[in-house]
């Protein structure tokens, strides 16, 4: 069994890759690419030069000028725990960087063509890329700034699309020190944020989400959102499990009575009804002022919840409801739009699985015993009636996930499902991944605790 | 037909009926079906497939599935202490019950059938690969059936259930308790199927072709263990099968079914040397002898007729060697009638059938258990 477990917790590896490399470049390869729609955000408050500069910061920051399989593979090394280092993930020790600064300004040329704080940028940004010792980054840097013509070829190398104005602007400088100066600065635009894995360094580390198009760590972003999808479907999944048994048993013992009948048109009706028309309906009856207005519009929490102490009470305000019972009252909606579906086909499936077992041959062997008929449905079938249902759970839980998507939209809940669909809407590369791969980590462990259950529930699977 | 110095029937099934609604509308399965079984005997009943054989059984446990099925007409008497001196009155079943007076079961709650079930009257089935639940040890559906009906500790129910795989031949029966039925071939399954049907020593045991899903060698070793524990325990067996070698070496009286009712009734001795009805004598004309030179068995012309639809009279005669268009046949269904003593056939073309007194079979004899 546990050789079994590591077996199956390794296939994941080449599963995930499949998935996120699917996801990639079906992104890669829609009209605009990663970051169009972020790009635009940024650029269209400035244009001509000021936004091609933005647009080729993004670029070079996330490597978005690279083709596709190679902006695929660096991210896959960037989250894998074995791979290499990155020049972002390169840190620096405090005395390496006095020392750095130190030799900077002892030197006779360079504290002319910027700032202290330019040049310390510079450099380390080369010491960096190149992964040199941050002292040794101050001679490479100098030897370029020297030469203007051997600094501009090198420019040239590092970022072949250059544009000629750029490089005109060093050029037609007055003097030499001016010219000197425009490189500096060119030649920090051009350093600054480039990414190089670095091949000489093999590492194993924590997996790096990096970093959202919009400037936030996705790690950060998603440790906002997990929690509130995973508590959506922490409530979801065992009220679908405890509707669907209970009523799926009640109509199956009572079959072709009223119950079965009117459960089964209830349940086929309900498992038709689409969940995006079914929370719109819901909000603008029950949600709306105008009408019933018993819950919330949207959200988890209200404005004023973080005021709001745990439990609720009556004060001298009258009664207050309370933190605990403020975010019940935000997730009855959601929370009804998620199950409804979902327990509307595990129910059916419970009812099918309880008269197929309740009609088989080793039902008639127990009844034989003697044993009571609540103990043949409880002791016996029961147990051989849920094995299906363990058999969809990993097919429901991913299927959880995904519903979150709409009804987190419809409802405005900052979850996971939300977060994804921003993410496609802004071809934000890294927050899309970011999201992808954790869904697709949540589908491949729900299938695994299947099986693990399975074998748990049914003595004949064995996974020697 | 009750005489003082006469043991009582242990089982006395009585004009039984039963039919199920289908799509085809109501079918009876089973049309007023008479047996009787002493204890120590052996009946067999033989049948082809749907002749109420497995039918008949399951209403003595009131195991029949109602709805669809439904107890029309009849009574089956139990008669747990068979003695010699119970009156006659006993045949009515009118006076209150006491220990010695046989009961009705059909009349019997689902509680009351609860108590009966796998303690006074058990049964084995057919397919031991469904039979048990593939969920449980063995351990734990033999303990079940020990703990429902016996008031014992949990321990001393393990050593019953022990003793009980040690009794139907299973080696090393204290681990084989721990065992998943699907870890086990077909023949020890039926043989758990047994054990665990006699671990409450039932009186009674219900065998529906027992030994129909299993290769012969396994047969031979099972029928021969049902013969062994009935020779220690002195019990009752019905022993369903469409196997006439079977009855033979197994059975002391035999019911022949066909089309939900009896159609011969005697003693094996009786029914294998003077088979009377023509759909017995059919039945041996089919079977292969070892050692014989003929080359084609004769077989019974026809299908098995559908049980919704029955030929008028008897619902043999389209497939009858004896019937030449008599419109006695085509118009009345014969009554089964004691030909000889002791030996019992429902057809007009047997000789002696007018003679012949329309009583309900009843035959005592108990010969194998010795043997």
């Amino acid at each position: 069994m546990l050789t079994y477990i590591i077996r199956r917790l390794l296939l994941m590896i080449p599963t995930l890759i499949g998935v996120t490399a699917v996801v990639f470049f079906v992104m890669a390869f829609a009209p605009g690419g990663f970051g169009g729609n972020v790009l635009n955000e940024q650029g269209a408050q400035t244009e001509g030069d000021e936004a091609r500069r933005i647009r080729e910061y993004f670029e070079r920051r996330y490597g978005l000028d690279q083709p596709a399989i190679v902006q695929y593979g660096r991210w896959v090394n960037q989250v894998s725990p074995v791979g290499f280092l990155n020049t972002s993930q390169l840190t620096f020790t405090d005395e390496q960087m006095q020392a750095m600064s130190d030799v900077i300004a002892a030197d006779d040329l360079l504290p002319k063509l910027g700032t202290p704080r330019a040049l310390d940028d510079l450099v380390l940004n080369m010491a960096k890329y190149k992964d040199i010792e941050p002292t040794d980054a101050v001679s490479v840097v100098r030897e370029l700034l020297v030469d203007v013509d051997a600094g501009l070829a090198w420019i040239k190398q590092l970022s072949p699309n250059i544009l000629e104005r750029d490089l005109n602007r060093v050029t037609k400088a007055e003097t030499k020190l001016n010219q000197q100066r425009e490189l500096r600065s060119l030649l920090q635009s051009q350093l600054a944020g480039r990414q190089r894995i670095l091949f000489s360094r093999p590492a194993i580390k924590w997996p790096d989400l990096g970093q959202s198009l919009r400037g936030r760590k996705v790690t950060q972003m998603l440790a906002q959102a997990v929690p509130v999808t995973v508590l959506l479907n922490v409530i979801t999944i065992p009220i679908i499990y405890c509707i669907a048994i209970l009523t799926g048993i009640y109509a199956a013992r009572h079959r072709g009575k009223w119950f079965d009948i009117a459960s089964g048109f209830t349940m086929i009706a309900l498992w038709s009804f689409p969940v995006i028309l079914a929370g719109v309906l819901l909000i603008s009856y029950l949600a709306n002022k105008q009408y019933l207005w018993w819950f919330p519009t949207a959200g988890l929490h209200s404005l004023e919840a973080d005021s709001m102490r745990f439990l609720p009470a009556f004060t001298g305000n009258g009664f207050e409801r309370g933190y605990l019972l403020d975010t019940i009252w935000h997730l009855v909606l959601p929370v009804f739009c998620l199950t409804y579906g979902g327990f509307a086909v595990l129910s059916k499936l419970m009812r099918g699985s309880v008269l197929d077992n309740i009609r088989s041959d080793y039902v008639r062997t127990v009844r034989a015993k003697g044993v009571s008929e609540h103990d043949v449905l409880f002791r016996h079938v029961f147990r051989n009636s849920l094995l299906p249902l363990i058999t969809v759970a990993a097919s429901i839980i991913p299927a959880l996930f995904v519903g979150s998507v709409i009804v987190e939209n419809i409802f405005s809940i900052p979850g996971m499902g939300k977060l994804g669909v921003e993410a496609a809407f802004m071809k934000d590369r890294e927050l899309l991944m970011g999201t992808t791969l954790i869904g697709g980590l949540i589908g491949l462990a729900s299938e695994i605790m299947r099986d693990v259950l399975y074998a748990m529930a049914d003595p004949r699977v064995s996974y020697e | 037909m009750t005489q003082h110095d006469k043991p009582q029937p242990l089982l006395r099934v009585e004009n039984l009926a039963v039919s199920f609604d289908g799509p085809a509308g109501r079918v009876r399965a089973v049309n007023g079906v008479n047996l009787s079984i002493y204890p120590g005997q052996t009946l067999g009943v033989v049948g082809e497939s749907g002749c109420g054989k497995s039918v008949s059984a399951l209403s003595t446990l009131q195991l029949v599935p109602t709805p669809p099925g439904r107890f029309e007409s009849g009574s089956i008497w139990w008669n747990p202490t068979p003695s010699s001196e119970t009156g006659s009155s006993s045949e009515t079943g009118s006076d209150p019950v006491s220990l010695s007076q046989p009961v009705d079961l059909l009349k019997y709650s689902e509680k009351q059938m609860q108590k009966i079930r796998g303690n006074d009257i058990a049964m084995i089935f057919q397919e031991p690969m469904t039979s048990l639940n593939p969920v449980y040890t063995v351990g734990e559906q033999i303990l079940e059936a020990i703990l429902l009906h016996q008031k014992v500790s949990r321990s001393e129910a393990v050593d019953i259930a022990v003793q009980a795989l040690a009794d139907v031949g299973i080696a090393d029966a204290a681990s084989r308790l721990r065992v998943y039925p699907h870890q086990m071939s077909g023949g020890m399954r039926q043989r758990v199927m047994i054990a665990m049907a006699l671990a409450c020593q039932p009186k009674l045991l219900l065998a529906d072709e027992p030994t129909t899903a299993l290769d012969v060698t396994i047969q031979a070793q099972i029928l021969e263990l049902l013969r062994k524990l009935q020779a220690e325990r002195g019990m009752s067996i019905m022993l369903i099968t469409h196997d006439l070698g079977v009855v033979a070496e197994n059975a002391d009286v035999v019911a022949v079914m066909y089309a939900g009712r009896v159609v011969e009734y005697g003693s094996v001795h009786d029914v294998f040397e003077n088979p009377l009805h023509p759909y017995t004598q059919g039945l041996f004309d089919s079977m292969p002898i070892l050692g014989s030179s003929k080359h084609r068995l004769r077989t019974i012309e026809g299908n098995v007729p559908n049980p919704a639809d029955l030929p008028s009279g008897c619902p043999f005669h389209p497939r009858c060697r004896s019937f030449q268009g008599d419109e006695h046949c085509t118009a009345n269904d014969p009554p089964l009638r004691e030909i000889t003593p002791g030996h019992w056939a429902s057809c007009w073309h047997v000789d002696g059938h007018e003679q012949g007194k329309a009583t309900r079979p009843d035959v005592d004899v108990v010969t194998q258990i010795h043997a």
